[in-house]
């Protein structure tokens, strides 16, 4: 790209994002984002087709400024619960749980979301900046992904289960297996078959991954602060510091780096989803750490690296829907349905014909991400202030919020059920020393897996080579068996070390 | 169809439940005639944001609200899942007798009761209008050595396996198109290679990657793909040329196949008929409007404006026609489509990796050494395994007070429910500032209902 085109069209760009009644609707719609994002279960594309009919009398580059915003800031604030009371406020927050809430409990809340609040901020400033230099040839490039390409992609995510498994990887692959077979509830996309949905007609559509999150984490959690007598009142989480030390920086900023690029990567590929790309970001983080043994007990790589991939993802799905008008996720085909609205077609045509629009926009998930720094580092202050309201409102509180989250996603009180049930047995599971996160992991994967799975051997007839004859999904096979040998290698020898002296 | 007689049976006695409950608005509902509407008007669609029925009523609410043709707001709102029958099922019972909910759907919700043996079918509502006309294209990628109909026909004909569709869900409109080609092509159908696809976009990068030979989908939809030369279009389903006469029709290519899709509104089986009145009046004026015109034509929609009774014939006859269509191309719900994978197989594998882990977990078990713990409780909590322990009897309060909770919201409603709710947790959790708590669960009620009801206008129960 010409580069002296492309510093004008920014130019072009941010007169537009920061003219006073844009820069006004880009900061509502940070504001609407982060209180969807805080609130379990609503996510970005819930709270977009909510605003909808507001934005019916607005210029079209005012309404998607604010749709930008929204779309961030809920990247931003389903975190702040996730890291402060183990609640998710959305299902792409929940990986922040992992390292996030061992963190606050150690007393380094303040530190966890502004960690947090910097992520974001790099991740989302490196996808606009991506989407801004090459959206069309990247866009072009996810076309190469196919079904086996998706199939390799995900069974490498699933293997990231090992890295959660604590000490008993049974238990870990117990857990990963329940969560698979949630997922194969609902009416089969492939056949059509109705499956394990024993009748009832609430169950047919699936277990929406956002009710998983919530009652998983916030439920069980609320379950588990009941049932738990409380273990004294010495216990005092808030400290005062609310900004990273040296030595956290240095162990944040590669995270950051490569947390934004993972997500970014995973974000352009429709149908993937910013929940995929935080598993895949924690997931590496845990392998290419220093630290391994302190992942679970709040190792900060681990918060830092997801955090920056789900805002990166967000962006980078805007890439698909720009580039060349497919939508990638929830949120950008409801994006698509207001930009039909206005008579538009994104798409090469739209990046020619309406440069106002489209760099305005780009120039907006800037200032989107600045407002957003800006606006959430010095609420740290104020969010640590939640962990001195009283265990028993705070449970109260976050059983509310799940209540009414969940049932306002649909409307149905039979979603509220699904949550319940799934706190019930997220409580049981860790009762009995069974890890949760796995279970999140198969519910997220499972349809995704499955599918693929299956739309690969549709192609190829039922032959199995399809996997092995195309060459990026055989390059990402050979690579889950090398780090499979490369794991597998030292834990025998280990064990054959450790044999002789039966000491442990 | 036997399977279908119980559940009928229960919805019968659920209508008369629930007509009773109606019985009792009548005379508020006889007073409201000439003033209808009094409150803000919801339009459902059964289905989640994005797709045909959501594009739809979106710009029905934006053509209602910008050219005022109600006097109070209008709403959409999403309730997807099962093809359109949790959406279906709503205004079968819950809003039964509500005259300020219609549905906006289309002929793909006719094509999942059946193969789902949905206990209602859209024929038992009252059918608005039907608004438009969507006829469907046959699209293939850019660079693809198929350059005509003829061609794809031909290699068809030559080498059916070797042909993969990518379309949506199966059963759907765009999976019976391709049953109807195969056909017409004198393939069986269990030779088709179909690859569903969960919406229009992900489908939409599976053809333009060339990731399989051709793919169908609302003409509307890709349009701007095809505008752009991401996809070549073939033929269209459509009677005659249609769009600037652009792509030829399948007729033409020698297939005699006429297939279009069409999306109306429907209002529940109990609404009243002023209300009715009102609803097809207002539909009436919105479809004559020219934006309304206007934007169908940028689309590639067809105007299909057609009025409640023939609307409610023709629902009948596509009933009809779609129940042999399906069972012809095994999608009928007995015999699950034709993937090389079928329905149960991942589900087994799951099940096997499940029975390893606990074996496994059993033979740790029994290889620890006495006073080890493997796998502490609430490790997820605390990687050491510390803490005290939960105490049972506390969890099963906690546990319980949940669903009561639910069962309320349905009964009491939420301003009651919430703030007695709050109290009985902080109750149970022996906390030692009840008169504070008072006050916030209070406040928190409050808090909520106006984010929700007043700003996010999400009605709570």
């Amino acid at each position: 790209m010409n580069l002296s085109s492309l510093f004008s069209d920014m130019g072009t760009g941010f007169s537009v994002a920061l003219a006073p009644e844009n820069l006004m609707f880009g900061l509502l719609g940070v504001l609407i984002g982060t209180a969807v994002g805080v609130l379990p279960g609503l996510g970005p594309s819930v709270a977009i087709a909510l605003l909808l009919p507001l934005t019916f009398g607005l210029e079209p580059t005012t309404a998607f400024i604010l749709f930008g915003g929204i779309y961030y800031g809920t990247m931003y604030g389903g975190s702040t619960t996730s890291i402060l009371i183990n609640t998710p406020g959305d299902a792409a927050s929940s990986v922040s749980t992992f390292e996030g809430y061992p963190m606050a409990k150690k007393g380094l809340g303040g530190v966890a979301l502004a960690t947090s609040a910097i992520g974001s901020f790099i991740g989302g400033t490196f996808a606009t900046f991506m989407l801004m230099i090459a959206a069309t040839s990247l866009a072009s490039a996810t076309l190469w992904f196919g079904p086996p390409e998706y199939f390799a992609l995900m069974l490498f995510a699933l293997t990231m289960v090992t890295g959660m498994a604590g000490k008993s990887l049974p238990r870990a692959l117990f857990a990963m297996a329940l969560g698979l077979g949630l997922a194969m509830i609902g009416i089969d996309l492939q056949t059509g078959e109705n499956r394990l949905t024993f009748g009832v007609q609430e169950l047919y559509g699936g277990i929406d991954v956002a009710l998983g999150a919530v009652g998983l984490y916030a439920v069980g959690e609320a379950l588990w602060l009941i049932a738990a007598p409380p273990s004294g009142p010495t216990e005092q989480l808030p400290t005062n510091r609310l900004w990273l030390k040296m030595d956290e920086w240095k162990r944040s900023f590669i995270p950051w780096i490569r947390g934004s690029i993972v997500g970014f990567s995973s974000g352009l590929l429709p149908g993937t989803g910013a929940t995929f790309a935080t598993f895949m970001a924690y997931g590496v983080e845990r392998r290419f750490s220093k630290n391994p043994e302190e992942f679970g007990k709040g190792a900060i790589e681990g918060l830092a690296g997801p955090e920056a991939a789900n805002n990166a993802a967000a962006g980078a799905s805007m890439v698909p829907l720009l580039a060349l008008g497919i939508p990638g996720s929830a949120t950008t085909a409801i994006m698509l349905v207001a930009f039909q609205l206005y008579g538009l077609q994104p798409g090469p045509t739209l990046l020619e014909n309406n440069k106002e629009l489209v760099w305005g926009l780009i120039a907006s998930l800037y200032v989107a991400n600045v407002l957003l720094v800006v606006l959430n580092l010095p609420l740290v202050g104020l969010w640590v202030q939640l962990l001195r309201i009283p265990k028993g409102l705070l449970t109260a509180i976050i059983l509310v919020f799940s209540t009414v989250g969940a049932y306002s996603l649909q409307g149905s009180l039979g979603d509220v059920v699904v949550v319940w049930l799934l706190g019930v047995a997220a409580f049981l599971l860790r009762r009995f020393g069974f890890p949760v996160a796995p279970v999140l992991l198969g519910l997220v994967l499972g349809p995704l897996i499955e599918q693929d799975l299956r739309r690969s051997l549709a192609m190829s007839s039922g032959d199995f080579s399809i996997f092995l004859s195309r060459p990026i999904s055989a390059s990402i096979l050979a690579l889950i068996v090398v780090i499979g040998i490369y794991k597998i290698v030292p834990l025998i020898r280990r064990r054959n070390r450790i044999a002789p002296t039966p000491e442990g | 169809m036997q399977l279908r007689a119980p559940s009928k049976h229960f919805s019968d006695r659920r209508r008369v439940l629930i007509g009773g409950a109606g019985l009792a608005l009548l005379p508020k509902n006889v007073f409201a005639k000439a003033s209808f509407p009094e409150r803000p008007l919801s339009l459902l669609v059964p289905a989640n944001p994005g797709g045909g029925w959501d594009q739809l009523a979106r710009l029905m609410q934006q053509i209602i609200t910008v050219a005022k043709l109600s006097p109070k707001p209008v709403d959409v709102f999403n309730k997807g899942g099962a093809g359109g029958l949790i959406g279906l099922a709503e205004i079968m019972t819950r809003r039964r007798d509500d005259p300020y909910t219609i549905m906006v759907a289309g002929l793909g919700l006719i094509g999942s009761c059946i193969s789902q043996h949905s206990p209602f079918q859209a024929s038992e509502t009252k059918p608005l209008a039907r608004l438009i006309v969507e006829n469907l294209m046959v699209a293939v990628p850019a660079n693809s050595p198929n350059k005509t109909m003829e061609g794809l026909i031909a290699a068809i004909k030559a080498d059916p396996e070797s042909i993969t569709w990518a379309g949506g869900s199966a059963g759907g409109t765009d999976h019976i198109l391709i049953g109807l080609i195969t056909k017409a092509c004198g393939v069986s159908s269990d030779k088709l290679r179909f690859v569903a696809y969960s919406g229009g976009g992900e489908a939409s990068a599976a053809i333009m990657g060339g990731q399989v030979t051709a793919a169908v989908a609302g003409y509307g939809e890709w349009k701007g793909l095809a505008e752009a030369g991401h996809i070549r279009v073939l033929a269209t389903s459509a009677p005659e040329r249609f769009d600037d006469k652009r792509a030829p029709t399948l007729k033409e290519s020698g297939l005699d196949i006429v297939f279009q899709n069409w999306r109306g509104a429907f209002a529940p089986p109990g609404t009243p008929d002023y209300a009715i009145k009102w609803w097809a009046k207002m539909l009436q004026e919105m479809a004559a409007r020219p934006e309304w015109k206007s934007y169908l034509e940028k689309k590639g929609w067809v105007d299909g404006f057609m009025g409640g009774e023939a609307f409610a014939d023709l629902i009948v006859a596509e009933e009809k026609l779609s129940s042999a269509t399906l069972k012809e191309l095994g999608i009928d719900g007995t015999k699950g489509g034709n993937s090389p994978v079928g329905p149960w197989a991942v589900p087994k594998a799951i099940a096997a990796l499940g029975v390893v882990s606990a074996a496994g977990i059993a033979y740790e078990h029994f290889k620890a050494k006495p006073g080890e713990t493997i796998a502490p409780a609430g490790a997820e909590d605390d990687d050491e395994g510390g803490g005290p322990l939960p105490i049972w009897s506390r969890f099963l309060a906690g546990a319980i007070l949940i669903p009561a909770f639910i069962a309320a919201l349905n009964f009491v409603g939420f301003a009651i429910a919430t703030p007695i709710f709050i109290l009985a947790i902080c109750l149970l959790m022996r906390s030692t500032t009840l008169k504070w708590d008072v006050v916030a669960a209070l406040g928190i009620t409050g808090a909520i209902w106006l984010l929700f009801s007043r700003i996010l206008s999400v009605a709570l129960p």
